[in-house]
């Protein structure tokens, strides 16, 4: 009864060609298999091969160890499939009982909207507590295109997809998380310069090349500065502005510009400080969020532009 | 006594899954239990985000495969017993542990990146030699997480680990004041990019959430109070409690931002990439300040006091710098 009667459930297929492969001491050529399994695989010779190539794909990809090998002898010139044991939990076997742990820490306190993290660390070994924690990080990892654009950075394959209504093809260099956005270091092909691409916008799915198309990334690329920090830099170049902060603010700001940024502090609380002004959208962003709690002070170009943009708005020019 | 494999008529379907996805969860699970001696169904279940009857399920079609002839003991030897024990014999060909997919991985490297930046976290050198190690096996940095590192974040988050009571200023930008309170962290947590505490909040009697950059000066009291044990929850950005007004307005294009960055509902998006919205509004402030900070690329439709609220916050604004105008002429 049993496998015959459950031949064609292709997941017990799938378990019963690893069971064979794992227990015979000797690679298994595709004849060899189908004496053993030929009922599983029906009857013609071509369904067979095709059902036992997408079992082997399939296994592979889930992360089993098929190889593969040539035989000599009196088998000369066949293929014969064994199970690599070398291919079996390489991280798994490198990391120690205390930083599984670690990792097993962090899966309590952060969450990523997918149960992927989670499943890795019980997987190397560790066990999640769900304790009721007083502190916990949610950083949003739930988009289906991110481990795909990760495999993409590790395997340095070309990535195209679909971004501000542009095709774009790029070699992707790494992912980066800030502000609650995931954003996809990369250099695009077509405009010839280092770009950072948020990942929300990407319409559509991202299609990774195959690895003969494998590109470098350059050697000196460091992800962490992919990005500028100030959004207000975004666009290179250098120019500022001086600006006053209300004393009520004057902290918060002086926090975030830093020491430096802070070139005057008046008696009465309030502050000047220099931000760079070359992204006018992020510049008129940040600016008005303090609405009448700051002013810019100079130069007196972006001063009057500023004006410019608050007499566009009073007078409902839209 | 525990009857072997009864509880198979336990099994309910809760639609299908795919063949690869249920053979993957057993190549998963089997080396689990083989490793541990043995488990329930419920620990695998909560272990591996799947649920009982998912388990009982991959470990049904496990338990029906081995070798030709597929004899009694040809069979891959789990059982799991009525009481939800499972027990599985090693076996050659299941009990070593798969390769992590590239989605673990992805998933496994977020958070140790993310963890990293924790108060408590940051100098573990267990996690950083854990993190080392996978730079190391992934070939180089190529996923990098900076959250926010809040001035006060240890503090407040010390406070709520010990149930200290602080004093703060704190600032308001939806109201445009900054005030004095004496509170008592619950809870913290991020979200979106920030860090938040769920706080008793002496000011207002009530529990209140606090944005943790917004604090401008922290004292701790010295007074401490009971720790209440409860879980970290998202904020409920604006108490949507009907309470509030909500404003019906039309997004260009250009400014997507708003509905990427504010809780907005009944969203339509157009063809032409602009928005359809509503958005409760939690101070005239905060919508002056939204509707200044998008300029002409928002037009709010209802209720009618707030249609030229832009306008109006532009003139505040504008008269700032015409009166320092006027005192520099």
């Amino acid at each position: 009864m049993m496998a015959n009667s459950k031949q064609r459930d292709p997941a017990e297929r799938m378990l019963n060609l690893l069971a064979l492969l794992g227990n015979n001491a000797q690679p298994q050529t595709l004849e060899q298999i189908m004496d053993q399994m030929g009922a599983e695989y029906g009857a013609s010779d071509e369904g067979r091969r095709t059902s036992f190539e997408r079992d082997k794909a399939s296994l592979r990809d889930m992360g089993v160890p098929i190889s593969k090998i040539v035989l000599s002898g009196d088998a000369a010139g066949k293929t014969a499939y064994f199970l690599d044991k070398k291919g079996y939990g390489k991280l798994a076997s490198r990391l120690t009982t205390d930083e599984i742990k670690a990792l097993q820490e962090a899966a309590t306190m952060v969450q990523i909207d997918t149960e992927w993290g989670r499943r890795a660390v019980v997987r190397l070994g560790g066990v999640i507590d769900d304790h009721v924690g007083f502190g916990t990080m949610h950083l949003g990892a739930g988009s289906l295109a991110l481990p795909e654009l990760w495999r993409a950075t590790n395997e340095c394959r070309v990535v195209s997809m679909r971004y501000n209504a542009k095709d774009r093809t790029v070699h992707p260099y790494g992912l980066l998380s800030r502000d609650g956005y995931w954003y996809l270091g990369a250099y695009d092909l077509s405009r010839q310069e280092e770009v950072v691409f948020r990942v929300d916008r990407i319409q559509g799915d991202v299609r990774i090349g195959s690895t003969a198309q494998a590109f470098v990334r350059r050697a000196d690329y460091k992800l962490a500065d992919a990005m500028p920090v100030d959004a207000k830099l975004f666009d290179g170049a250098s120019e500022q502005a001086i600006v006053r902060i209300d004393k009520v603010l004057a902290v918060t700001v002086a926090r975030e510009v830093g020491n430096s940024g802070v070139i005057t502090k008046h008696p009465n609380g309030d502050i000047d400080v220099q931000v760079s002004c070359v992204n006018r959208v992020a510049f008129r962003a940040w600016l008005f969020a303090m609405v009448d709690r700051a002013e810019v002070i100079s130069p007196p170009n972006i001063r009057q532009e500023v004006i410019g943009w608050l007499n566009e708005v009073a007078a409902g020019n839209r | 006594m525990r009857g072997r494999n009864s509880w198979r008529r336990h099994i309910r379907k809760r639609g299908p899954r795919s063949a690869k996805v249920r053979v993957q969860n057993a190549l998963h699970i089997m080396p689990w239990v083989m490793e541990r001696g043995g488990s329930t169904v419920e620990e695998i279940a909560q272990q591996f985000g799947l649920t009982k009857e998912e388990v009982l399920e991959d470990l049904s079609t496990a338990m029906v495969c081995g070798v030709p002839p597929y004899g009694g003991g040809d069979m891959i030897d789990i059982v799991v017993f009525e009481d939800g024990t499972v027990e599985a014999s090693p076996s050659q060909s299941f009990y070593r542990t798969l390769e992590l997919t590239h989605v673990e991985i992805f998933g496994l490297s977020v958070l140790a990146d993310a963890a990293a930046q924790l108060p408590g976290m940051r100098r573990d050198k267990r996690l950083a030699s854990a993190i080392a190690k996978l730079r190391d096996f992934l070939g180089g940095d190529v996923v990098d997480v900076e959250t926010e590192q809040a001035t006060y974040l240890d503090v407040v988050w010390e406070a709520a680990e010990k149930g200290q009571k602080l004093e703060i200023e704190y600032l308001s930008p939806s109201k445009d004041v900054a005030t004095q309170r004496t509170i008592t962290p619950r809870t913290v947590f991020s979200d979106a990019g920030h860090w938040y505490t769920v706080a008793d909040d002496d000011l207002s009697n009530e529990s209140r959430t606090f944005r943790i950059d917004r604090i401008q000066d922290v004292r701790v009291t010295g007074e401490t109070v009971e720790i209440i044990a409860t879980t970290a929850l998202a904020p409920l950005w604006f108490p949507d409690d009907g309470t509030l007004p909500v404003v019906r307005a039309h997004l260009k294009a250009a400014a997507a931002w708003v509905v990427e960055s504010y809780p907005c509902r009944d969203v339509t998006e157009n063809d032409d990439g602009s928005f359809e919205i509503s958005i409760v509004v939690n101070s005239p402030h905060w919508l002056g300040r939204l509707a200044l900070r998008a300029g002409s690329n928002i037009v709010i439709s209802k209720p009618v006091e707030f249609i030229d609220i832009a306008q109006r916050t532009a003139q505040t604004v504008l008269s700032r710098y015409l009166v320092a105008s006027e005192s520099a002429d």
